[in-house]
């Protein structure tokens, strides 16, 4: 029988998913195009091959400390009181992500579907939700997620859908753009590729070892790779060099232009299947800010630290208005995303390897 | 558990208390169903909407509306003519189920796009209106009484789905031409409407050339459905009529009509010696529908008469790509193919100067497929 | 009245005590005729045996007295002098106690007391009087094909019903007596091979905790053992049929039955069992698979269509063609009020013209089901009160909600339609996501009896949807359902060997 708080390798795999697809879907290849033009997607593979190295690197810290997650890594390789300190950093930074993914979510559904609803509503309603559900343990979250994945069927099949209008010469000559610009995306990419730390968090809590998290992880990385890939795709082909530039969120955008017998908007609902991917996004993102408080407390009742964690998220999306204000948050917030997303495991692995430390097998 | 009830209902009720902010309710909406543009003095902006007069009364039928009541109004900008609306109508105003986008001439060759743009940002914008520019002025246009059992707005928007059924014209809407406009290797062409003198008929009229996003010339019908064919973009049934021979006795034995069922087309562009030269290979599957001047019992009649047809294509082609020429419309997609595949001579030139020298020949081979349950 | 002192409040009646029999029969007439406070329904008859003076005790309204001549009086008319009284009585419940109380007790179950004078023992034998009707067929979980046999309000009747069933010495029945007052008799019915040992003790530790002085329906027990009595969803099925009860058991579930009650409640259950019927399995299983689709569809169309509806009129009428905005534009012109007051209106009509015919006999009920079906809705649209596409839309709701076979599901779903209608009038299609992911949220926390609520979806299992989702043909269900944890997981071998080889 299950353990009351362990997941399947199944069910990682879809957590994983739904850490790393979020509210950066829709404006991913707008983004992306600004810097990388018509090679994009070749920004896109890059990043996941980059993830699939950060991946393997996540293994060996994995195989090091089989029972113990990032934050006891941590406190084991830095001490008890440095330790928390840096847990602290991650929950602070868990946080701010999920304010900037509020923020950024109010701005684009109310720019879509609701314009004069306030703010605080729509950003409370994530909220709620989210805290409805990070309160009870994570065998329930994975099985929410696995459910909402449902939304990414819908995803695809609308992208499909508009290859019937793709123009292939939109992305040729391919490279032409040269090397410098798509390595100048690929920053860009890795900030909708975020969220694949928290294999990190979670793996203690896997019925699996270490090589089959390895494999889920590699499975989860190639989907999202060739997701994302797909996507950035489809917008390259469907509009043009110059709309792209002046299109936003390309997704909602191309959806928008198609009609059907019954569905004259496509957008609306795929704006509101895109509604699901943000709580699935907050979800994890205020899980795992939630658990560093909780064990910097050692507490073993994370349901108060959810509050607050959730209360301090919606307060931060509250204080950045406007789209401007997003953009320059979001340059400003990429390099740390990078830090701790891949520099700071890194670092644990030099640190474990150069002192030689392994976790003490402790039988019981 | 139950201590979280009352905060869980209390949320619900301070959510409903605070009210419905978006709310747009269908009955206080007045749908607009087509909109016109056109350039008023002062290079005003003259703004013409339909919209379909309520069926009064008895809730129990409710048949769709017949008549359009069609309102004017002139300002700076799009927008600004859209809002002096508000005080025309009794109820809101909406456009989000606008059906046709109509554009009058004038306005077309001073450039659309401006026109479009207030379409392009609105989170409801009619992105799936048909778009159409009018010859002479589209309030005319919406003003026209036809003969129709329903709104004007219907009118357009059936004249112009058929026609491009029919392969008469290649029907566009606002999201379609958009991507066209802003890219700079390939041109739009919209269909081109005429309002009879009488005023009580609309005819498609062929289509109007574009050169980024202002009008520069327009093909007459037999034309555009060449650049269709040209384009590869024939609708399925493309019904052509050509005159294959002048020394017959009654006027419609000269005439040959046919169907075309299937085109192959290979669009070649090519270098030599730095000059871009274009190729048309098209191979067509046609069916004949009427041809009264002779029998097609023998493989050599039939050959014959393909020769024939290729002959009087190759002829509508080439006035066709010298018109598009002329208006300096790539809309066969060349400057794509240039900048694709020969990117480094693309960097070199100025596309919109150096296409209406493109020489483009095309080479036409028709097979008959069928010529009916008659030889 | 001095009972209620002693207990705080909590009346006590029957005294549990021992208490021996008294030396004199005049002390025991007694005690037992103030145990019963001098009832009228007490009924003493004289007898006499070998000389003995005795008393027969029996409570005239419980038993049956054709059973009291034929298994005491007449033998002892016949009996010879040496016979011993035990030979004597031919009752089959017959039983001795040298306790008063337990007398006492045996009398309000119908039983015949006999007290002998100077005996330290009172003869006890079982004589009630029956008073059920017949198997019949339920009238809320009718079917079509196969059985119609229901249960009764019988406790004896329904476990003889299971037993002839279930010929099987691994049916397992336990009997407990619940509500300290009323003496409730239950029942849990389990495969003992199949149900999983940890299940049953968690389902005995729950009801002995139950603390309530009188157990009326099994709704009392439902609403004790279940883990989350405040969520809106059924967490334990109900049936009234044997056949449906056998299912269930022959997949390791445990049930559960009460004196005086039709329902077996059937544990642990999952979101959709609520979805199946037995029609499913008389059926060819297309015809299952396509109907139980239909009723899943139903389900999330009662909770989607309404709002989806309020949404659009009210927020994005953009959504849908033209043609049809037209119609729906032309019959809501004239309508005074907003869609969501509108529905709501609909809607609480369709709960008021429900409850109404169920609770009036039949006849009348479809009189009612006429009058606020045909007329009240022909007379609101005509009256412009509310549009005619709001009505389609509510009536098609209704029906959807109760094509569910489990009625309190269906009950479930409209409750939920409330709040959902109400984020879909404020905040349109945002609202309805919202409020469906609240509800799915919800249902992945609840579990019953430690089996997660939406399995075999979530946590996935790929062969549980064969039986859940559709129905697959049966000899393709090898296995039982994964989230009973049955002791053994093999349900059959290859049922359709014979066509292996066959060529």
């Amino acid at each position: 029988m299950i353990g009351n708080k362990e997941i399947t390798q199944f069910q990682l795999l879809f957590v994983l998913i739904h850490c790393q697809i979020g509210v950066g879907i829709i404006t991913l290849p707008n983004e992306i195009f600004l810097k990388a033009k018509g090679d994009s997607w070749m920004s896109v593979l890059l990043a996941g091959i980059i993830i699939q190295i950060t991946i393997f690197i996540f293994g060996a810290l994995m195989k090091r400390f089989p029972s113990s997650n990032l934050y006891g890594i941590i406190q084991f390789l830095f001490g008890k009181g440095f330790g928390k300190m840096i847990v602290i950093l991650y929950s602070i930074y868990f946080m701010i992500l999920g304010g900037f993914f509020l923020a950024k979510f109010a701005v684009i559904l109310r720019a879509w579907m609701m314009p004069t609803t306030p703010k605080w509503l729509l950003v409370g309603l994530i909220v709620m939700i989210a805290v409805y559900i990070v309160k009870e343990n994570l065998q329930i979250m994975a099985r929410f997620l696995f459910i909402s994945s449902i939304t990414l069927i819908g995803f695809i099949g609308f992208s499909i859908y508009s290859l019937k209008e793709a123009n292939f010469t939109y992305i040729l000559p391919i490279g032409n753009t040269g090397v410098v610009p798509i390595m100048k995306g690929i920053p860009t990419t890795l900030f909708s590729y975020q969220g694949f730390e928290f294999l990190l968090l979670i793996y203690p809590f896997v019925q699996s070892d270490q090589k089959g998290l390895v494999k889920v992880a590699t499975i989860t990385n190639i989907i999202v790779t060739l997701f994302y890939t797909f996507i950035v795709m489809i917008s390259l082909l469907f509009f043009s060099p110059n709309e792209l530039k002046i299109v936003p969120e390309p997704m909602l955008y191309l959806v928008k232009a198609f009609t059907f017998k019954i569905i004259e908007r496509p957008d609306l609902l795929f704006t509101s299947m895109w509604i699901v991917l943000v709580a699935t996004t907050i979800i994890i993102v205020l899980y795992a800010s939630s658990l560093g408080l909780s064990f910097v407390m050692n507490s073993n009742k994370r349901s108060i630290y959810v509050f607050i964690v959730a209360g301090i998220s919606f307060f931060l999306a509250m204080s950045v208005y406007g789209v401007y204000e997003i953009d320059s948050v979001s340059r400003i917030f990429n390099p740390f995303i990078i830090l701790f997303a891949i520099g700071f495991p890194i670092l644990l692995l030099l640190i474990a390897i150069i002192f030689n430390k392994k976790e003490v097998e402790n039988s019981g | 558990m139950i201590g979280r009830l009352p905060f869980i209902w209390a949320t619900f009720l301070a959510v409903i208390l605070a009210g419905c902010w978006d709310e747009r309710l269908l009955k206080e909406h007045s749908l607009v169903l087509s909109i016109g543009y056109d350039l008023g003095t002062d290079e005003t902006i003259i703004k013409t909407v339909t919209f379909p007069q309520e069926s009064s009364g008895d809730p129990q039928q409710n048949s769709p509306a017949t008549q359009s009541n069609v309102i004017t109004t002139t300002g700076d900008t799009v927008k600004d003519a859209e809002n002096q609306l508000d005080r025309l109508i009794p109820e809101k105003f909406d456009r989000s189920k606008a059906k046709v986008i109509l554009l009058g001439e004038s306005l077309a060759a001073n450039g659309i796009f401006s026109t479009l743009d207030s379409i392009y940002r609105d989170l409801r914008g009619p992105l799936n209106a048909s778009v159409a520019i009018v010859k002479g002025t589209a309030k005319d246009a919406s003003n026209l009484k036809v003969n129709y059992s329903r709104p004007i707005s219907d009118f357009y928007s059936e004249l112009l789905i058929s026609a491009g059924e029919s392969g008469l014209t290649k029907n566009e809407n606002v999201q379609s031409i958009c991507p066209i406009i802003l890219s700079d290797v390939k041109d739009i062409v919209v269909p081109y409407i005429r309002v009879t003198e009488n005023s009580n008929m609309a005819i498609v009229d062929g289509v109007a050339l574009f050169s980024g996003d202002k009008m520069t010339g327009k093909l007459n019908i037999k034309e555009s459905s060449m650049l269709l064919i040209l384009a590869d973009q024939t609708a399925k049934g493309t019904k052509m009529n050509l005159k294959v021979s002048s020394d017959k006795e009654k006027h419609d034995k000269n005439f040959v009509d046919f169907v075309i069922r299937k085109t192959k087309r290979k669009l070649n562009v090519y270098t030599d010696n730095d000059e871009i030269k274009a190729n048309i290979d098209l191979t067509l599957q046609v069916e004949i529908d009427e041809f009264s001047s002779d029998q097609l019992y023998s493989e050599k009649k039939a050959k014959a008469l393909s020769k024939e047809i290729e002959k009087k294509l190759n002829e509508l082609a080439v006035k066709t790509i010298a018109s598009i020429q002329e208006a300096n419309n790539d809309s066969l997609g060349l400057g794509e193919k240039v900048k694709a595949y020969h990117h480094s001579i693309w960097e070199k030139i100025d596309w919109g100067e150096s296409y209406p020298k493109v020489p483009i020949e095309t080479t036409f081979n028709v097979e008959i497929l069928k010529h009916g349950i008659l030889n | 009245m001095s009972f209620f002192k002693k207990n705080k409040g909590m009346p006590s009646f029957v005294n549990k005590g021992i208490n021996p029999l008294f030396p004199s029969l005049e002390d025991n007439i007694k005690y037992i005729c103030e145990a019963f406070n001098n009832t009228d329904d007490l009924k003493m008859r004289k007898v006499t045996f070998h000389e003995k003076q005795g008393k027969l005790f029996y409570l005239e309204a419980m038993t049956d007295p054709k059973i009291i001549e034929h298994s005491f009086l007449i033998p002892l008319t016949e009996a010879d002098e040496c016979d011993d009284l035990r030979n004597v009585i031919t009752n089959v419940g017959f039983n001795t106690s040298t306790n008063l109380n337990d007398a006492v007790s045996a009398l309000l179950m119908g039983s015949c007391a006999l007290v002998l004078e100077g005996e330290k023992e009172t003869y006890l034998f079982n004589t009630p009087q029956m008073n059920t009707r017949a198997p019949d067929e339920p009238e809320n979980e009718k079917v079509v094909r196969g059985s119609h046999l229901g249960f009764v309000e019988s406790l004896d009747i329904n476990m003889n019903l299971i037993r002839q069933r279930v010929k099987n010495r691994q049916l397992m029945i336990k009997y407990y007596e619940l509500g300290m007052e009323s003496n409730r008799k239950m029942a849990i019915v389990y495969m003992n091979q199949l149900a999983n040992p940890s299940l049953v003790e968690e389902i005995e530790k729950r009801i002995l905790s139950i603390s309530m002085d009188s157990i009326i329906a099994p709704g009392y027990i439902e609403e004790c053992i279940e883990e989350h009595p405040m969520s809106p969803f059924p967490q334990n099925l109900y049936t009234e049929r044997p056949d449906r009860l056998e299912a269930h058991l022959m997949e390791g579930r445990v049930a559960i039955m009460t004196e005086g009650s039709t329902d077996a409640i059937i544990m642990p259950v999952t979101f959709f069992s609520f979805f199946q019927s037995p029609d499913d399995f008389n059926n060819r299983f297309y015809e299952g698979s396509v109907f139980r689709l239909l009723r899943l569809f139903s389900f999330w169309g009662t909770l989607t269509f309404p709002p989806l509806y309020i949404a659009v009129v009210g927020f994005h009428f953009e959504i849908i063609p033209y043609d049809m905005v037209v119609i729906v534009k032309g019959s809501i012109e004239n309508v005074p009020f907003p869609p969501f007051v509108e529905a709501l209106v609909m809607v609480i009509t369709i709960e008021l013209i429900r409850e109404a015919g169920l609770r009036l006999p039949t006849p009348i009920g479809q009189t009612i089901g006429i009058v606020g079906g045909l007329i009240i809705g022909e007379a609101v649209v005509n009256a412009g009160l509310v549009s005619n596409v709001m009505v389609i839309v509510i009536a098609l709701t209704a029906i959807m909600s109760f094509t569910i076979p489990a009625y309190e599901m269906g009950n479930t779903i409209r409750i939920l339609l409330f709040p959902t209608m109400i984020a879909a009038a404020t905040l349109g299609f945002v609202g309805i996501v919202v409020s469906l992911m609240f509800i799915i949220i919800h249902m992945c926390k609840l579990q019953s009896f430690g089996t997660p609520y939406i399995t075999p979806l979530a946590p996935l299992n790929i062969k549980g949807l064969k039986d859940a989702l559709v129905r697959f043909p049966i000899w393709s269900m090898n296995k039982h359902s994964k989230d009973v944890h049955a002791q053994l997981p093999l349900k059959q071998r290859s049922s359709r060997e014979w066509d292996k080889n066959d060529r």
